[in-house]
């Protein structure tokens, strides 16, 4: 609830608002004029809480005072100038009105204060949309990942993906990012809630009671301690427990990151999962390794947005990859830059040897220091759209990774971008890029010149643009999600 | 109103004494105060007598002093925070309740060498074996020790209610309650296991564990033993989720274990009792004292894993 005030600007020390509680957690804004020199720290309000006419005890969000209780310092702006203040603080059970007073504690001050905002809100551990009031029978997902929340536009990885995409199959989904929901709402759709890291154990505690195997727990290559312990919790109801291998974390650990992670916890993990999916032949052969079962472990690769497929279908053309392929030779790249796994040696010296191609980067992170080459143009961070018009021009997208055992396990969403825009691909071997069309693969430093040549002259051959369509349409997210949820045994 | 004090809001042991007091005492109103949220406010939810509030360290002294001034504070009850209990307010000394409730004898040394026990009128601890120990370590000038024991929630841990989980196991479930520390001694669990027929499924239930390490150095003695498929390891659950677990091991023809080191009271066993899970547990610290009208715990010499091992067989059906 929000109430705009407009009552008249008071006399500090003889200001005194009642307020009716209309939730779990106040904010106020208060504006604060002083007529005489601004002295900081000498105008303040206290905020006392009362059930019916009844004082309950301070809250402790706020300093307090021996005579005043709970107070909040007044940001004081010299008269014309108002300055603003805004107080928040976790409303007490109980509570039905709150107090504010306000109080001047220097002689010789003389200022005015108003309230201009109210704002009642639910708990930030608040329970307003619990996910057990999904039917018992109906299908459902629970997603443990390390990917940011759901409903931010641009931050999507695979499992912010999937889970759209398994809403729109009629499954019910509970997502857990790796941190809080930085602001996104609980709810993201109309079988989507998510919950920050915070809430794990109270929102599983009363999902465990749901049994049986249409409740799926995917630890989405999330193994830490809350993960192997649900999933101890949740085989006791008969849940069916999915393992999705999306990257090595044990090389993220090794590289100071990932702290939660060790290994024993992730061949837990992997021991007890009734199934396992990697997103790259490289993980699955390490979950077989594990688990000690050749083949446990299915590869089901990253994919391609269907809207984005949608949208590109225009650049399949024979016409455009004729166009291409007749006019400069430009190479692109987008995505992250950081010189800790895009080999910046290998794109300079390559700019350095084909001085009549064109090589344009797109993303953000690019190291500060590189040469100044010709054909060499970085164009720093640009959406989708800009994307799509920019690669227009494109002959080759690249993935120039650093070889490494992290990178060998990655399959880059990038290259189902690159063929869904029609482009060919460059790329150092990794993820199932071998699966992939119109896909060159290099393996060492003293490959990727005569590789990315092969890839800018190649003519076209017959089939290649519907092979790179058929693909890319069985590339999809809507289709990865189906394949997941018939492995976990879903309708 | 009765004010307590004490450092962490968790899911912790504090957390079901102060709520079972303010539950058993409808009549009074508890305000419990904490220096830190570690997430045990969900503890505390629904009970209409008892509130909390979370007050940093250094707000603490003006906080009491103002709710000294403001409200009629019976009692101050302090745990494990001798400094807090030796700068109390004015308004409130002469109703300070300082609480022992750790097993641990160095710390309880530790903290009555800090406690100035002339800001306090009463101290408590729950067992009779605790209030022994702290007469061998308190000063003479201090106040006569009570026992107080700590109360079982019997709301949640009863004989009836619904198991968790609701079918009966196939396997004889040996269950244990903890965390894996030395104290709670997890591993002499494992050793009794290891020596026992394949047909025991072993749940350990623990809370306030983050560090990954001492979940993977518990892994690695599962595996170590052979013990790793027939063992499941649940987190954080909560009171009624365990209650759950009790009776689903009670009607599988189970056992509640305890291999704790030492026990100032000894809820998991008080709370196994109350649902009428049989309980062996090491015979250390109050655990002796625990019973109720119909059951009490099998004791066994600390650290006697075959004894333990043969107790198993014999309280469960698989000895029957």
């Amino acid at each position: 609830m929000t109430e705009q005030t407009h009552l008249p600007a008071t006399d500090v020390q003889f200001f005194e608002a009642h307020l009716p509680v209309g939730g779990e957690r106040l904010s106020v804004r208060l504006q604060c004029t002083a007529s005489t020199p601004v002295r900081e720290r000498s105008a303040l309000v206290s905020v006392a809480f009362y059930a019916d006419e009844k004082l309950l005890p301070p809250v402790g969000d706020l300093a307090v005072n021996p005579t005043i209780g709970s107070y909040a310092y007044l940001n004081i702006a010299e008269h014309p100038e108002a300055s603003e203040t805004d107080v928040a603080v976790e409303v007490p059970t109980g509570a039905t009105s709150v107090a504010i007073r306000g109080h001047l504690w220097k002689q010789g001050t003389s200022a005015t204060v108003r309230i201009t905002d109210v704002e009642f809100t639910p708990s930030a551990d608040g329970q307003a949309d619990e996910p057990w009031n999904i039917a018992s029978d109906d299908p459902l997902i629970v997603l443990y990942t390390t990917a940011p929340p759901m409903g931010h536009q641009t931050l999507g990885l695979r499992p912010n993906r999937l889970a759209r995409e398994y809403a729109r199959l009629g499954i019910q989904v509970v997502f857990f990012p790796f941190s809080s929901l930085q602001g996104q709402p609980t709810r993201v759709g109309p079988k989507i809630v998510q919950f920050p890291q915070d809430d794990f154990h109270r929102v599983m505690d009363h999902l465990a009671t749901r049994k049986g195997p249409q409740n799926v727990f995917v630890c989405s290559s999330f193994p830490d301690i809350r993960a192997t312990t649900a999933i101890d919790t949740l085989r006791m109801s008969g849940w069916h427990i999915m393992y999705e291998v999306r990257d090595d974390m044990e090389e993220f650990h090794r590289v100071g990151y990932s702290k939660w992670y060790r290994p024993a916890l992730e061949r837990r993990v992997a021991r007890v999962a009734d199934t396992i999916v990697a997103v790259s032949p490289r993980l699955a052969t390490k979950m077989d390794i594990l688990v000690g079962a050749p083949g446990v472990a299915d590869v089901i690769p990253n994919a391609v947005a269907d809207e984005f497929v949608e949208a590109t279908k225009n650049l399949r053309t024979t016409s455009t990859m004729r166009t291409r392929l007749s006019g400069p030779k430009v190479v692109g790249y987008i995505g992250h830059l950081t010189p800790a796994w895009f080999d910046w040696p290998l794109i300079v010296d390559a700019a350095r040897k084909m001085p009549d191609v064109s090589f344009e980067i797109i993303g953000h992170g690019a190291p500060t220091r590189l040469p100044s080459l010709r054909n060499l143009h970085i164009l720093g961070p640009r959406d989708h759209d800009e994307f799509v018009e920019i690669c227009q021009h494109w002959r080759v997208g690249v993935i120039p990774f650093k070889p490494s055992t992290l990178t060998r396990a990655v399959d880059p969403n990038k290259v189902y971008e690159y063929l869904a825009v029609g482009l060919r691909v460059v790329t150092a071997r990794m993820g199932a890029v071998t699966d992939c069309p119109s896909t060159y693969i290099y393996d060492d430093s003293v490959e990727f010149v005569p590789t990315l040549h092969e890839a800018l002259t190649t003519p076209m051959h017959g089939s290649e643009l519907s092979d790179i369509d058929d693909f890319v349409q069985a590339s999809r997210w809507s289709s990865r999600a189906r394949a997941i949820a018939t492995k976990a045994g879903l309708p | 109103m009765i004010v307590s004090a004490y450092a962490n809001c968790s899911m912790g042991g504090m957390a079901t004494v102060y709520r079972t007091r303010a539950s058993f005492n409808p009549e009074e109103s508890h305000l419990l105060v904490f220096q830190k949220d570690r997430g045990g406010r969900a503890a505390f939810r629904n009970i209409p007598n008892l509130d909390i509030r979370i007050v940093p360290r250094s707000r603490l002294h003006v906080y009491l002093q103002f709710l000294a001034s403001t409200q009629e504070v019976s009692q101050l009850r302090i745990t494990a925070d001798p400094k807090l209990a030796n700068a109390v307010p004015d308004a409130i000394r002469g109703r300070v309740v300082y609480e022992f409730h750790s097993s641990a004898l160095d710390a309880l040394s530790a903290e009555i060498d800090q406690l100035d026990f002339n800001n306090v009128s009463q101290l408590w601890t729950p067992s009779r074996y605790m209030k022994t120990a702290l007469g061998h370590l308190l000063p003479e000038h201090a106040p006569r020790v009570s026992v107080v024991p700590n109360l079982v929630d019997t709301t949640v841990f009863r004989e009836d209610g619904e198991r968790f989980p609701y079918a009966r196991a196939h396997a004889i479930p040996i269950l244990w309650v903890g965390r894996f520390d030395a104290g709670k001694n997890v591993r002499d669990l494992l050793r009794a296991m290891s020596i026992l027929p394949a047909r025991y499924m072993i749940h350990i239930v623990v809370s306030l564990e983050s560090d990954p390490d001492r979940l993977a150095q518990t892994l690695a003695e599962l595996d170590a033993y052979g013990l790793s498929d027939r063992t499941r390891i649940h987190l954080n659950l909560s009171q009624a989720k365990i209650a759950g677990l009790y009776r689903y091991t009670r009607d599988s023809g189970g056992i509640f274990c305890s291999t704790s080191l030492g026990e100032s009271f000894g809820y998991s066993v008080a709370e196994a009792l109350a649902t009428r899970t049989p309980v062996v547990a090491y015979d250390v610290g109050a655990i002796g004292e625990l019973s109720t009208a119909f059951d009490s715990p099998y004791l066994v010499p600390v650290g006697d894993i075959e004894g333990l091992a043969r107790t198993i067989l014999l309280l469960t059906r698989e000895g029957n």
